[in-house]
Parts: structure tokens; sequence; C-alpha cells
């Protein structure tokens, strides 16, 4: 239960902070859809397809990046390591929480933006919705792999660049990589799956699904070790 | 006395180790006793082992060797159960979102400490009431001053009703009416019944607060005992000479613990051999002076102590 306030909290305070500032949450929803669906656009042109799909495609992306970025920002948003840790709750099911809280919010925002656009703007209003859909798969996966990156970070304190690299990366995916590709791997990668269900597949393989949960799995057990060592090895205060 | 001992580490070893690089013992043998409703006073300089120590206690860093015992649980196993009872301050911070209130501070940590959202926010009011800043409750933290965020500092640390409270420099940056204002919050977090260690590195405050201190150099504990103990055990008193003119001899070059304290007056160690000394030149001048004995202060105190160590590193 204690979890589960967490991950509200964390979701609550943060719909809070955009709305004392509501201009500011507008303007950058707005410039964000502009730069999105500028890449939609540029990306028909490379791989084809419909820019409102395309848009979708490019929002999932962005959404496992947020994931895979999420739960390192709550070690980091905490001010130093040592303040997440001052707290008694266990510290993966917490950062997990926190990730969730902060995917949910992503997945309104994000859930809104493709209504909007794609939706509303452009014809499509079934992408929202299979946008929802798909975003559990491509959640659980990246919770998963932002547990790795947490826990690396952990112990080897400067990863540098990358989260955002790997942002970029999942982008340049999304963007372009044609749709042949994507069939090829959506039987193990969950994102070209949920791709390919945003563009119309009937169903998400089942070995999407277990490859985001095995990977989910699979992240909190790497965390748990590289925890263990950052304890033993006094690795709290490195800043 | 009859408090229960609600800290004990004896001989506590651990060391600093990232991947690639040599193995650096931060404590190496530290010592810390602390009972229930005692404020402890922990010393050291820069880098000695002070946070280090902390660290160790709060089960944020694994000991190599060494019995640690807080409110009888083991930190390095019982990490939660020990947080849920401890309330900390490290590094003079805790988390402040600039554009949270207090109430929505409380609500998150209400969450994040288990104590459940309500009551966060009913016992993060309550303190609130009490350090006087009740009315700024649903004020953006970035509207605060110093002294008000520091306030809300100890009462995020306090959230948790804790047995122990540990506040390393929870005064940092704060102007001398905010730390006396601080101070008198942790006199009455002693009163409830609560213990408390504190380090800083403004001795002053640590002198007024403190039952007791412990001093930690190098890693090592090289005192634990109450202030007047600490001062007595200082490089003995000492004698103070106020000359009725300022004079143009260098007394310093008389000895190397000869300080000039005015242009009128010197320090001395009360060594007779060099009372003497000092006698005989003021006599070839003709100087009229009087003297005062007087014991050594806290920081001599405390200077002597760690400069005393690093002498005997030394030989």
């Amino acid at each position: 239960m204690n979890y589960f306030s967490f991950a509200w909290m964390t979701f609550r305070n943060r719909l809070l902070e955009e709305y004392r500032y509501p201009l500011q949450a507008i303007v950058n929803l707005l410039v964000f859809s502009g730069f999105v669906f500028l890449i939609a656009s540029g990306s028909s042109v490379i791989i084809g397809g419909d820019a409102a799909v395309n848009f979708t495609r490019v929002f999932l992306a962005f959404f496992l990046g947020v994931g895979l970025t999420s739960i390192m920002q709550t070690l980091v948003d905490k001010g130093s390591l040592e303040e997440f840790y001052l707290y008694p709750l266990k510290s993966a099911p917490m950062l997990l929480a926190a990730g969730a809280g902060r995917l949910l919010e992503s997945i309104l925002t994000m859930a809104f933006l493709v209504y909007l656009v794609p939706g509303w703007l452009l014809g499509h209003p079934d992408l929202a919705w299979r946008f929802l859909a798909a975003t559990p798969l491509v959640g659980f996966f990246a919770m998963g792999l932002g547990m790795v990156i947490a826990g690396l970070s952990l112990v080897y304190r400067k990863l540098g660049q990358l989260p955002q690299i790997l942002m970029l990366l999942l982008l340049a995916l999304a963007v372009g990589v044609p749709d042949s590709v994507l069939a090829f791997s959506k039987g193990w990668f969950p994102l070209a799956a949920a791709v390919l269900y945003t563009r119309g597949a009937a169903v998400i393989p089942w070995s999407a699904w277990a490859v985001s949960l095995a990977v989910f799995a699979l992240g909190i057990v790497l965390f748990a070790v590289l925890e263990k060592q950052m304890f033993a090895r006094g690795l709290i205060s490195q800043e | 006395m009859n408090a229960e001992r609600i800290v004990y580490a004896h001989d506590l070893y651990a060391a600093y180790h990232p991947p690639g690089q040599n193995k650096i013992w931060a404590l190496k043998g530290s010592d810390l006793t602390l009972y229930t409703g005692e404020i402890v006073g922990l010393l050291g300089r820069n880098g000695a082992g002070k946070t280090t120590l902390i660290r160790v206690l709060l089960g944020l860093m694994h000991r190599a060797k060494g019995e640690l015992e807080v409110a009888g649980l083991d930190p390095q196993t019982q990490r939660s159960e020990i947080l849920r009872r401890v309330g900390a301050v490290l590094n003079g911070r805790r988390l402040l979102r600039d554009r949270w209130t207090p109430v929505d501070t409380f609500a998150y940590l209400g969450a994040a400490t288990g104590i459940g959202v309500g009551e966060g926010v009913k016992r993060g009011l309550r303190l609130l009431e009490r350090f006087g800043i009740a009315e700024s409750s649903r004020m953006q933290l970035m509207r605060f001053s110093l002294g008000m965020k520091q306030k809300m500092v100890l009462a995020i640390a306090m959230l948790n009703d804790p047995e122990l409270l540990v506040l390393d420099e929870p005064t940092i940056g704060l102007d001398v009416e905010s730390v006396r204002e601080l101070s008198r919050l942790i006199y009455e977090a002693k009163d409830e019944g609560r213990s408390v260690i504190v380090t800083s590195h403004q001795l002053n405050l640590l002198e007024r607060l403190s039952d007791r201190v412990v001093v930690i150099h190098d890693g090592v504990t090289v005192f634990e005992g109450t202030v007047e103990a600490l001062k007595s055990k200082a490089q003995g008193q000492k004698l103070v000479v106020s000359f009725r003119e300022e004079i143009n001899e260098n007394l310093t070059a008389l000895h190397p613990w000869v300080e000039q304290q005015t242009p009128t007056s010197v320090a001395i160690p009360m060594e007779p051999k060099l009372i003497a000394e000092l006698m005989r030149v003021a006599c070839e001048n003709n100087w009229d002076l009087s003297a005062v004995e007087q014991t050594a202060s806290f920081e001599d105190a405390f200077l002597d102590l760690v400069s005393g160590n690093e002498e005997n590193e030394l030989l």
C-alpha cells in the first residue's frame, strides 16, 4: 500500500508542478507537439507511411525513453543518493513506484497529445487508444532497462550522456527503421511490437510480452546486485 | 546514568573503494556512544571522518570491521527498521522542491516514510506551528528564506517522530539569529526525550548544545567526554599578559607557543621557565604589565587535541 501511495504522490506532485505554471506547461506541450510532428513528417518521407501514425510511433519511442530515464531521474531528483536512501521503504520497489508515477503522467500527457494531433487534427482517433494499449508493454520493458541504468549509475557514477544517447537512438529507431525490419524484430523487441500494433497489427506477440517482463525482472535483480556493491564500497557519497 | 544506550559504535573501520581506484580508509577505529535524551556533538576537521561515521550509523555505508548498534539494531542488515526510528539531515540539506509547498512536501514524505499521506501532513503542520512558520504552509518553497528552509529541513527530519536525530551541518549558511533558533529547537527535541547527534564547524554552537562531545581525527576517535573534560585535557592553562603601552619587542620569538593577542597583550603557556624569561625581558625594558590566568577555550582545546595528534603522527 505504501508503494502505491508513493507512486500516486509522485504522479500528483508532478501534475501540481505543471498546474501551478499553466502557461509554461501549455507552451511546452505545443512546442513539443510541433517538434514531434516535424519529425513524423520527415519520417513519412524517409520510410513512408502516414504522418499521424509516425507521430504516434515517435511518441512510443519517446515514452520508452522516459521510462529508461525516469528511474535514474528519481534518484537525481532527491538531491543526492543519500537523500533517497534515508527513506525506510525498500529502495527497488520505491524506485519502481516513483518510475510508475512518472510514467503515468507521461502516458496521460502523450495520450492526450496523440488524441489531439493524429486523432483530432489528422483524423485518426483510434491511434490514441492503440497508443494507450501498447504502453504497458513498453512501460515494463523501459522500467527494467531503467533499473539496469540506475544500478550501473550507483557503482559507475560517471555514466555521462548514456541516457540521452539511448533516447536519441530510440528516436532514430522510430523515425528511420522500415516496417520490414520492425516485423522481423517484433517477437523480441517490445518497441517494435508496440509500433506495429499502433500501425494496425491485430495483436502483440506473446513473446514480446515475455521479453518485456523478463527485462523488468532482470532489471530488478541487477539493481539489487549493484546496490549491494554501492553499500559495500561506500560509493553513496560519490558525486 | 539511567538512560539507555541508543548508539554504540566501537572500533569501527570503513573505507571508500570506487571501481578501479585504491581503497581509502575513512574510519580507522572510531567509537561513539549515545544515550537516550542526550546531545552529542561530533567534531573533527574537514575529512576527519564525521560524515562517514554518520553514514555507517545510518546504514548508508557498510563497515569493514567493528561493533555497531543503533537502537539495538544493526544498520548493515536492518537499515529500514532503523530509519523508521531515526531522522537525519546530511550535509545540512534535505529534499526541498522549489515548486512544492510544505503541504505537498509532507504529503510526499508521508508516503515515502511509510507513515501515510494524511498523517505526514498532520505531523508536518504541527511541526511548522511549533517552529513558528505555520502561516507559510501553503507557500511555495522557493519563497522561503534560508532560515525558514532550514526549519523545514528539521521538520522533515522529525516527521517520523524519531527517537534519534542525526544533524550533519544543520547550520550551514544560517545567520546568527537562525542558528540560535535552530539551537532552541534542538534543545526542545532533547527535552522531548530524543537523542541528538550534531556535527558542525561552529564550535561555539556545539559547546553550548552538547552534553558530551566526540572528537574524530583522521578516522580515529581521539576524545569522548564532556566539554569541560575536553578543555581540561587541553595543553594546560595560559597566562594572558597585558602591557600598559604597545611594545615593539617581538615576544612571539621567545617561544613558538607565545601568541600575540592584541598589540598590547600576549598569551603564553603556564611554564615557569617561559614566565621567568618574559619577566626578565619586561624588567630590562621597564614595561608596566599585569597578568591574568586563562583556561583554554573550547576552540583551543579542540585545536590542541587535533594538532597534537598530528604532531604524534609525525613522530
